[in-house]
């Protein structure tokens, strides 16, 4: 009988622990006063659903980091895509001139570049040769590029004078622009129209 | 385990979740009861204190790639988490000194949320029924009668369960930290 009334004593004070009642009493009873610390510490033993709702909502998120970026590392949003009557050429070319780097190409079983890859500075450019066969015409078979590919050096000069060397067409010459910039127009062998420009100063939109 | 063990342990548990997030659910096997108790400790709705602990969770998540292992216990970055959003709730209520509290938080602070997190963790060793009573009246906040009906047992016999269940769990603690 003793035990029972243990029982019901310990249950009134959880009640009254639970309910955060200011008159949540400390026991006489040193063995019930021990179980009450417990009970008071219970207090905020979290739900199991809230637990595993947790686990069950971080592997979802887990999950969607997981998954690959839509913007694969090293590449920006935009990335032009060049289409080139003799691809592996001009590959060789843009690797002389811009100092580019080849990162892939993939070859087509009858030898024509269905897709490669080059960086030049923080940009990557795609190539392919043509498929006019297909509607991927190169400015070579069209007569023309109506796409101007602007890039930015440290030194639009140098750049110009070894594309010019190396066969390019100067369409517009090296000159102090009035927005800031130092720049000139070239299209290559290939037909790709370029603007290579040097930033020299800043100039607000309002002074140019 | 010896704490330098454990603290190789848990390298390999944070450096395995940054390659791989989906391991991120063992680092939240291991600290959910620790963050959970210092959240609940401050923080005394229980639904405030289940967002907070979620958002504590879904920030380490997020930062992961940037944790760089020095040696702490991952549950001390945790903490400065869940100390951080408890400080920007207490702003918003202005409670000026218990923020100055949090922003230096003790040896004492640490420990007693870990005896807390040992606490709840030894819930999931007792007997079945025992464990049942303690989650249904202390995590869920169900009266006695509302126990009594669901498991099919008297109030009086209920009562006794969540007698044994205390001593159970003061002796184990004792235990544990003897």
């Amino acid at each position: 009988m003793v035990k029972r009334s243990l029982s019901e004593q310990l249950d009134n004070a959880v009640e009254a622990i639970i309910a955060r009642e200011s008159s949540a009493r400390v026991a006489d009873d040193p063995k019930l006063a021990a179980l009450l610390g417990i009970a008071a510490s219970l207090r905020d033993l979290p739900r199991e659903d809230f637990k595993a709702e947790l686990k069950a909502e971080l592997e979802r998120r887990a999950m969607m980091r997981d998954k690959a970026k839509a913007v694969p590392e090293g590449y920006h949003t935009a990335t032009p895509y060049l289409i080139l009557k003799d691809a592996a050429s001009a590959i060789e070319f843009y690797k002389e001139v811009f100092g580019a780097t080849e990162l892939s190409r993939m070859e087509m079983p009858d030898g024509r570049i269905g897709h490669a890859e080059i960086e030049i500075g923080d940009s990557r450019i795609m190539i392919a040769d043509e498929y006019p066969e297909m509607g991927i015409p190169s400015p070579q078979s069209l007569g023309g590029s109506a796409v101007i590919i602007h890039l930015y050096v440290e030194d639009v000069d140098a750049l110009v004078e070894r594309m010019t060397n190396a066969g390019s067409k100067l369409l517009i010459p090296v000159a102090d622009q009035f927005y800031g910039d130092r720049a000139g127009k070239l299209a290559d062998p290939f037909g790709h129209v370029w603007i290579i420009a040097t930033h020299k100063k800043d100039v607000s939109p309002e002074g140019a | 385990m010896k704490a330098t063990e454990e603290k190789a342990a848990e390298r390999l548990l944070i450096e395995a979740a940054q390659k791989d997030p989906s391991r991120f659910s063992d680092l939240y096997e291991q600290n959910f009861e620790r963050v959970y108790a210092f959240v609940a400790r401050r923080i005394g709705v229980r639904d405030e204190a289940e967002d907070i602990t979620a958002e504590v969770f879904y920030q380490a998540l997020a930062h992961l790639p940037r944790f760089r292992w020095r040696g702490v216990p991952f549950s001390a970055w945790l903490f400065r988490i869940a100390a951080n959003l408890i400080a920007d709730r207490w702003k918003r209520a202005a409670k000026e000194q218990a923020i100055s509290n949090l922003n230096n938080l003790t040896e004492d602070d640490v420990e007693e949320a870990q005896e807390r997190a040992l606490l709840f963790r030894l819930v999931g060793t007792l007997p079945p029924a025992q464990r049942r009573v303690i989650v249904m009246r202390f995590a869920e906040q169900r009266s006695i009668r509302e126990v009594a009906q669901e498991l099919g047992r008297t109030e009086g016999a209920v009562k006794q369960l969540q007698l044994r269940a205390l001593e159970n769990l003061r002796k184990r603690m004792g235990e544990t930290n003897g």
